[in-house]
C-alpha cells in the first residue's frame, strides 16, 4: 500500500513538473506576438487577405447552406497537412458560417482513422472527407459511408479502387517529372548530367510514386544522365546532410543532387556549404515548405516544388459540398508547381498567409 | 555388488585450473554414494560431466556396460541420470506440475495439446510420496526454498533416473524435510536407484551413504565403505592434514555490554525482540529456518521497517532507518545470501571489497586508485582469498572465497559491531576454519559479533553466549557453560521452561 | 598471489571482439575505396558519428545501472528547437549563445530527471516510463515549434555545429571533452563506482550503504544532459531546429552501447566500447555510402555486422 501511495505521489509530482514546463514552453511564444517578425507570432487572424488563397472566387460569400462535414486527417503532427487543416477551417469561418467541421486526427494510423470513419457514419454527417494514410485499409470504410448515403472526398492520396468516392490532389509523379525536366534545363543540351537521387522512406507511397516519375524522364533519354548515387536518406534532414558528407567524400563528381523532399534537400545543402560547393552543386527539392522556399531565395535550392495544400484542401471542400447538394461531381487535381528563384516571391506570400492563420 | 555406472580417467580442464585429473569411480545399483571434498576439489565438475553439462577433456562413461556420451543434459536423463543441482533452476512463473513436467509433458493422443488433467493426476501422486502438501497449481515462486528443493528431487525421481545425482540437497531445508528426503533416499535405494550425495555435512552423510568417495584438488584420495572411516579420518583426507579442532581456540574474554537492542517488532515476523552484546563477545543468535533471525539482524541493519524498537550503542541511542544509517554507526552485517545481497558477482573482487569503504579512498569525489588496491591486496593476503588477481570477477571464486570477499568488504570500513548472517553456510571445511580464526582475531580487538548459525556445532564451538529463536521470539539465552545441542534445540522448538 | 596472472584482466578480454570487428570493418573498407581513408573523410566520419557518440555516452550511464532510456532522441529534438527559439538572429527574445544552450540542456535535463524520479521513486520499469516520456516529448515539440523547424539561427550558435578547432570540427571537440569526462566520472570516482554496483546487484548495493535511487537518477539526468548538448550542436550543425529531429536516435545509442559491451542487464559496459561501438556503426554507415551500396542492402548489412560484433563479444565473454 506504502509502496503504491508513493508511486502515486512520484506521478503527480511529475505531472505538476510537466505543466511547470509546458507552461515556461508556451510562454516565450506568446511574448512573441509583439514583435512581428518572430517566425512563432501566432498573431491575431490576418484573415483580411483571404485572396491569397486561390479559392476565394469558387464561392459567393455568405452562403447559408447549413450541414455538418467530417474531416479525418492522416497525421496533423505533420506540417503540410496541418496547414491543410488550417487553411480550410480559415476559409470555411469565412464563406460557410452554417457549416461544422468535425475535424479528426489519423495520428499516422489507417486503424484510427477507419474508427472515426465510423463514427461520422454513426453521427450521420452529410459529407465526409478523409485524407488517408495508406491506399488499402479504408476502402471498407469507404464503401460503408457511401453504403450510408455518405459522400466522400479523398484528399492527397485516394484509396486504390473507385468505390464512389471523388478525389482533390496534386498527383506526385507529373511533380517529380517536373523536377528533373527543370534540373536537366540549367544544364547545357550536350553536357551529361552526373546526379545523385536521394530517395525517401523506402516503400512510402510518394517515395514510390516520385520514384516513377524520375524514371520515366531519365528513361527517355538514358545517356543523358549518369547516375553516380542513389541512396535513400528517409526523408529526414540529418540523415541528408551525413548521406551528402558522405558522397562527397567519396571523390566522385556530383553536377545535380535531386531529392524527394525539402528536407534532405536542405540536410543536403549544409553538407555542401560546408564543403564550400554551392557553386558547383545545384539541389533540388520538393514540397515547397517555409525553409525551402526560403532556400531557393538565397540560391542554396536550385528549386523545389510546391504543393499548394490549401487548394488541394479547398478544392476538396468544395467537392463534398457540390455533393451533399446533389450536383455531379468529378475529380480535381492540381499541379505541383515549380518554385524557381524568378517566381518565389508568389510562394513566400503564400507561406506568410499560412503562417498568419490562426492554428 | 554390480556397479551399474563406471566414470573412467576423467580429466577435465578449465583456463587456467585442472579441475579433475585422472578420477575414476563406480556408481552401484541401489547405494548411496557420497562425494566429499573441499568446494573445488572437483565434485560439482565431475558430476556435471556426469550429466551432461560439461564435457570431459578425457576419460570414458561406461552406463550399464556401455560406454556412453552425453553431449547434453537431455542425453544424460535419456539415459536414466538426472542431477538435483545445488543452485536450483526452476521456472519461476510455472506451476509446480508444468516444472515436473517441463519438456515432456503428458500430451492427448489427438490434438497433441497437453493432457493437464493427467499431469495434475501424476503430480499429486507424486508429491504425496514425498510427504510435500503443496498444491500442484501453485507457481513455483510461492514455494519456499526447501519445497522446491523437494519439487526438484520429486521430479528426478518421477523421469524413473537410475542415478540420481543430489548435490547439497539439505543445505537450505529444515531437519523435518531432511528426515523426509533421506526416507525417501532409503526408499529408491531399495528399488535399485543409485544415489551420488554431495554434502558438507559430516552428520547426515555418515547417516545415509554407504560408501565415501573423497576429492582433493581434482584428484581422487580415498574410498571407503562408511564403516570404515571416522569423521577425522574423512577430514584429514579432504584437508590434506590432520584437523584435532573444529574451531580455533577463543582469544579474548568478553568487556562491558557495548551493543542493545530492545523491544523489535515487526508486523508478523518480529515480537518484542531484545539482547546486547559486550565488546568482545561473539553472541550465537540460533534457532530453526523461518524463526525470524535473519528478519531481526536485516532489521537491526535498516534494511526492514520496523513498528516498535530501539538500539543502543555504547549508552547511546542510535537511529537507523537505512542500511547507510547502520554502516555510518559503525555496524557490519554480512547477509544470509551472498549472491543475492552481499556481492555484485559480474564486479571484481576489488570493486566488492572497496564499494562501502570507497570514502576513505576518495578525494574530490575521485578514486585513488592505488591506495584503494593497496588496501584490497592487504586484505586478500589477509583473509588468505583465493584469487587469480584484484580484478577477477567474483562470479568466478568459489563460495568460500567468495564469503572472504564479503567479509574484506566489511573488514575495511573499520566497524565495531559486527553481524554474520550464517557465516559459513556452503563453505569448505578449510574455509570455514579460516573464517573462524578471523572472527575469533575481531573479537579479540574489542568488536562486538552478532553471529547467526543453522548449524549448532558452529553456535556451541564458537559463541560465548547464544539466543535461541522460534516463531519471531527470542525463546532462550544460554551462556557458554550451557550450550548443549538438545538445549539449543528445545528452546528452537518453543519449549520454554 | 601471482602477478602475472592478477595482470589478466577479464574485462579485457572481452572487448576483444568489438575491436576485431571494428578493425576488420576498417580494413575492408579502406581496401575497398581509397576514398575512405583520407583526412578529410575521417573529420566527416567524426562528426557525424559525434552526435550519436554523445547520446551512447550518456546510454552507457543509463544502461550500467540497468536502466534505458527511450527518449534520448525526443530530448535531443526539444533541446535543440528550446535552444534554436533562443537564438533566431534578430529575433526579439534572442538571447546570449550561452543562455540558449543552457536553456536548451536544462529542458533535457529536466526531462532525464524526469525519467529517473519515476523509474526510481516510482518504482515503474525504465521501458515504460521513458517509453511515455518518448511520447510527450514529441507532442511538446509539435506544440512548441507548431509543427514546424526553427531556422535563421544566429552565426555564434552555427559555430558550435559547423566550426572547426584548428581542423578538428567542434562536434568532435565537444565530443572528445565528453568523453574525458565521462571515462572520469564513470571510471575514477567514487559515483562511478556506485553506477555498477547499483546496476549489478541493486540490493548489494543497497545493503552496502549506497543511496541506489539517488544514483539511478543522477544517471537520467547525465544522460539527459549529454542528450541536451548533442541536440544543441545537431540543431548548430543542420542550421535548423525540426520537431522530427533525431528520430530514433536512442536505438542507434543503444546499439552503440551494446555493441561496446553493456549489458542490458545491467552492472557491465564501459566508455571505451561505447564510443568502439559508436565508431563501428558510423564507419559502416559511411563506407557503405560512400560505396554507393544500395539503401536496400545497407540495411541488412549493419544488421549483420552488429549482430556479428555482439556475437563475438559474447563469445569471448563467456570463454573467459
Amino acid at each position: 500500500m506504502k509502496k503504491s501511495m508513493k508511486s502515486i505521489l512520484t506521478l503527480a509530482l511529475v505531472a505538476v513538473m510537466c505543466v511547470g514546463l509546458f507552461a515556461a514552453c508556451s510562454q516565450p511564444q506568446t511574448t512573441g506576438d509583439e514583435p512581428a517578425e518572430t517566425e512563432s507570432a501566432a498573431g491575431t487572424p490576418a484573415a483580411e487577405e483571404p485572396s491569397a488563397s486561390g479559392s476565394a472566387d469558387n464561392t459567393g460569400a455568405g452562403n447559408d447552406i447549413t450541414a455538418k462535414i467530417g474531416i479525418t486527417f492522416q497525421d496533423l503532427s505533420n506540417e503540410f497537412v496541418a496547414n491543410e487543416k488550417k487553411a480550410l477551417t480559415a476559409y470555411v469561418a469565412e464563406n460557410y458560417p452554417n457549416i461544422e467541421l468535425l475535424i479528426l486526427d489519423g495520428a499516422g494510423d489507417a486503424s484510427n482513422q477507419v474508427g472515426q470513419m465510423e463514427n461520422f457514419i454513426n453521427q450521420g454527417v452529410d459529407a465526409i472527407i478523409c485524407n488517408p494514410q495508406e491506399s488499402t485499409a479504408l476502402q471498407p470504410s469507404y464503401e460503408a459511408a457511401i453504403a450510408a448515403g455518405i459522400p466522400v472526398v479523398s484528399v492527397g492520396t485516394d484509396i486504390n479502387e473507385k468505390v464512389g468516392q471523388v478525389w482533390s490532389s496534386c498527383p506526385d509523379i507529373p511533380g517529380a517529372e517536373k523536377q528533373v525536366e527543370y534540373m536537366t534545363s540549367l544544364f547545357d543540351d550536350d553536357k551529361v548530367i552526373d546526379v545523385a537521387i536521394m530517395r525517401g522512406v523506402i516503400g512510402h507511397q510518394a517515395e514510390i510514386l516520385r520514384s516513377e516519375g524520375y524514371d520515366n524522364v531519365i528513361n527517355q533519354n538514358p545517356d543523358k544522365y549518369n547516375i553516380v548515387f542513389d541512396q535513400s536518406a528517409n526523408y529526414s534532414r540529418e540523415e541528408g546532410l551525413a548521406l551528402m558528407e558522405n558522397w562527397l567524400s567519396s571523390g566522385k563528381n556530383i553536377d545535380a543532387v535531386i531529392a524527394q523532399n525539402d528536407e534532405m534537400a536542405l540536410g543536403a545543402a549544409e553538407a555542401v556549404k560546408s564543403a564550400g560547393l554551392q557553386d558547383q552543386i545545384k539541389i533540388f527539392g520538393i514540397d515547397g515548405i517555409e525553409d525551402a522556399v526560403n532556400g531557393v531565395k538565397d540560391g542554396t535550392l536550385s528549386a523545389t516544388l510546391y504543393q499548394d495544400g490549401t487548394q488541394i484542401i479547398t478544392n476538396a471542400f468544395d467537392l463534398a459540398l457540390k455533393s451533399i447538394q446533389g450536383e455531379a461531381v468529378s475529380d480535381i487535381a492540381i499541379d505541383q508547381q515549380l518554385c524557381t528563384k524568378d517566381n518565389v516571391q508568389e510562394f513566400l506570400d503564400k507561406i506568410k498567409y499560412l503562417a498568419d492563420l490562426p492554428s | 555388488m554390480n556397479a551399474v555406472l563406471f566414470m573412467k580417467n576423467i580429466s577435465k580442464s578449465f583456463p587456467g585450473v585442472k579441475a579433475l585429473d585422472n578420477v575414476s569411480i563406480d556408481i552401484r545399483a541401489g547405494e548411496v554414494h557420497a562425494l566429499v571434498g573441499e568446494n573445488g576439489a572437483g565434485k560439482s565438475t565431475l558430476m556435471k560431466i556426469l550429466a551432461g553439462l560439461y564435457h570431459a577433456d578425457s576419460g570414458e562413461i561406461i552406463l550399464e556396460g556401455k560406454p556412453v556420451k552425453f553431449h547434453r543434459t537431455v542425453d544424460a536423463l535419456e539415459h536414466g541420470v538426472a542431477m538435483v543441482h545445488q543452485e536450483l533452476m526452476p521456472v519461476m512463473e510455472m506451476t509446480v506440475m508444468e516444472n515436473i513436467y517441463l519438456g515432456r509433458e503428458p500430451v492427448a493422443k489427438i490434438g497433441g495439446l497437453v493432457n493437464r488433467k493427467k499431469m495434475l493426476e501424476d503430480t499429486k501422486k507424486l508429491l504425496a510420496e514425498f510427504h510435500l502438501e503443496v498444491n500442484p497449481r501453485t507457481k513455483m515462486k510461492e514455494l519456499s526454498v526447501a519445497q522446491m528443493q523437494l519439487v526438484e528431487i520429486a521430479k528426478a525421481v518421477s523421469r524413473y533416473a537410475k542415478i540420481i545425482i543430489m548435490d547439497e540437497p539439505t543445505s537450505a531445508i529444515t531437519q523435518k524435510e531432511s528426515d523426509h528426503l533421506f526416507e525417501q533416499i532409503r526408499k529408491l535405494t531399495k528399488n535399485g536407484v543409485a544415489i551420488i550425495y554431495i554434502s558438507h555435512k559430516m552428520e547426515e552423510i555418515f547417516d545415509i551413504s554407504d560408501r565415501i568417495t573423497v576429492l582433493r584438488d581434482g584428484t581422487k584420495i580415498s574410498e571407503n565403505r562408511k564403516e570404515d572411516v571416522t569423521v577425522n579420518s574423512l577430514i584429514k583426507d579432504m584437508v590434506g592434514r590432520e584437523m584435532n579442532m573444529m574451531f580455533p581456540e577463543s582469544l579474548s574474554e568478553p568487556g562491558e555490554t557495548y551493543f542493545t537492542v530492545k523491544n523489535f517488532c515487526v508486523d508478523h515476523l518480529l515480537y518484542d525482540v531484545g539482547f546486547s552484546v559486550k565488546r568482545g563477545e561473539i553472541l550465537g543468535i540460533a534457532g530453526l529456518m523461518g524463526a525470524g533471525r535473519t528478519e531481526l539482524v536485516e532489521s537491526i541493519f535498516g534494511m526492514h521497517k520496523i513498528s516498535r524498537g530501539t538500539i543502543e550503542k555504547d549508552g547511546k541511542t542510535i537511529l537507523v532507518g537505512k542500511p547507510l544509517d547502520a554502516i555510518k554507526n559503525g555496524i557490519a552485517m554480512l547477509p544470509e545470501d551472498r549472491k543475492l545481497t552481499g556481492l555484485n558477482l559480474i564486479a571484481s573482487v576489488k570493486d566488492n571489497m572497496s564499494i562501502v569503504s570507497l570514502s576513505d579512498y576518495t578525494k574530490f569525489g575521485l578514486v585513488d586508485r592505488r591506495k584503494e588496491k593497496n588496501a584490497c591486496a592487504e586484505m586478500v593476503r589477509k583473509l588468505n582469498v583465493k584469487t587469480p588477481g584484484l580484478s577477477q570477477i567474483v562470479e568466478s571464486l568459489s563460495g568460500g572465497n567468495q564469503q572472504k570477499v564479503v567479509i574484506a568488504k566489511w573488514l575495511l570500513t573499520n566497524s565495531d559491531v559486527i553481524i554474520l548472517d550464517d557465516p559459513t553456510r556452503g563453505i569448505d571445511v578449510n574455509a570455514k576454519y579460516e573464517i573462524y580464526t578471523v572472527i575469533r582475531e575481531l573479537a579479540r580487538q574489542g568488536k562486538a559479533i552478532i553471529m547467526i548459525s543453522s548449524e549448532m556445532p558452529e553456535i556451541i564451538g564458537m559463541c560465548d553466549r547464544a539466543v535461541v529463536m522460534c516463531e519471531g521470539r527470542i525463546t532462550g539465552t544460554l551462556n557458554r557453560d550451557e550450550l548443549t545441542q538438545e538445549r539449543i534445540m528445545r528452546f528452537a522448538s518453543g519449549i520454554t521452561q | 598471489m601471482n602477478n602475472s596472472l592478477s595482470k589478466k584482466n577479464t574485462l579485457s578480454i572481452s572487448k576483444f571482439g568489438i575491436y576485431i570487428a571494428f578493425a576488420a570493418v576498417f580494413i575492408i573498407i579502406s581496401i575497398a575505396t581509397p576514398n575512405f581513408l583520407t583526412g578529410a573523410n575521417m573529420m566527416t566520419v567524426l562528426r557525424q558519428i559525434s552526435f550519436n557518440g554523445m547520446v551512447a555516452l550518456g546510454m552507457t550511464f543509463i544502461i550500467i545501472t540497468g536502466g534505458i532510456d527511450l527518449s534520448a532522441g525526443a530530448m535531443l529534438c526539444l533541446a535543440g528547437l528550446v535552444s534554436a527559439h533562443y537564438s533566431v538572429s534578430g529575433a526579439a527574445d534572442e538571447s546570449p549563445i550561452l543562455l540558449a544552450i543552457l536553456a536548451g540542456v536544462g529542458v533535457a535535463a529536466l526531462f532525464g530527471l524526469i525519467n529517473g524520479l519515476l523509474i526510481a521513486k516510482g518504482k515503474l520499469p525504465a521501458f515504460i516510463v521513458t517509453m511515455g516520456i518518448m511520447t510527450i516529448i514529441r507532442g511538446i515539440s509539435l506544440v512548441y515549434s507548431d509543427g514546424r523547424p526553427i531556422t535563421n539561427l544566429n552565426d555564434s550558435y552555427k559555430a558550435i555545429g559547423q566550426g572547426f578547432v584548428g581542423v578538428i570540427p567542434t562536434p568532435v571537440v565537444i565530443f572528445i571533452v565528453l568523453i574525458v569526462l565521462s571515462v572520469i566520472v564513470l571510471h575514477y570516482s567514487k559515483f562511478g563506482r556506485h553506477v555498477y554496483a547499483v546496476g549489478g546487484n541493486n540490493r548489494a548495493a543497497v545493503a552496502a550503504g549506497i543511496n541506489a535511487d539517488r544514483v539511478r537518477i543522477l544517471a537520467y539526468v547525465i544522460g539527459g544532459v549529454i542528450c541536451g548538448i548533442a541536440g544543441v550542436a545537431l540543431t548548430s550543425r543542420l542550421n535548423a531546429a525540426s520537431p522530427q529531429a533525431a528520430d530514433g536516435y536512442e536505438l542507434d545509442a543503444i546499439a552503440a552501447a551494446v555493441i561496446g559491451g553493456c549489458s542490458l542487464s545491467g552492472g557491465r559496459g564501459n566508455v571505451l566500447g561505447t564510443i568502439i561501438g559508436a565508431l563501428l556503426i558510423g564507419v559502416i554507415g559511411n563506407g557503405l555510402d560512400i560505396l554507393n551500396v544500395s539503401s536496400y542492402y545497407q540495411q541488412i548489412v549493419k544488421g549483420c555486422i552488429i549482430v556479428i560484433a555482439v556475437f563475438l563479444d559474447r563469445k569471448n565473454n563467456s570463454e573467459v
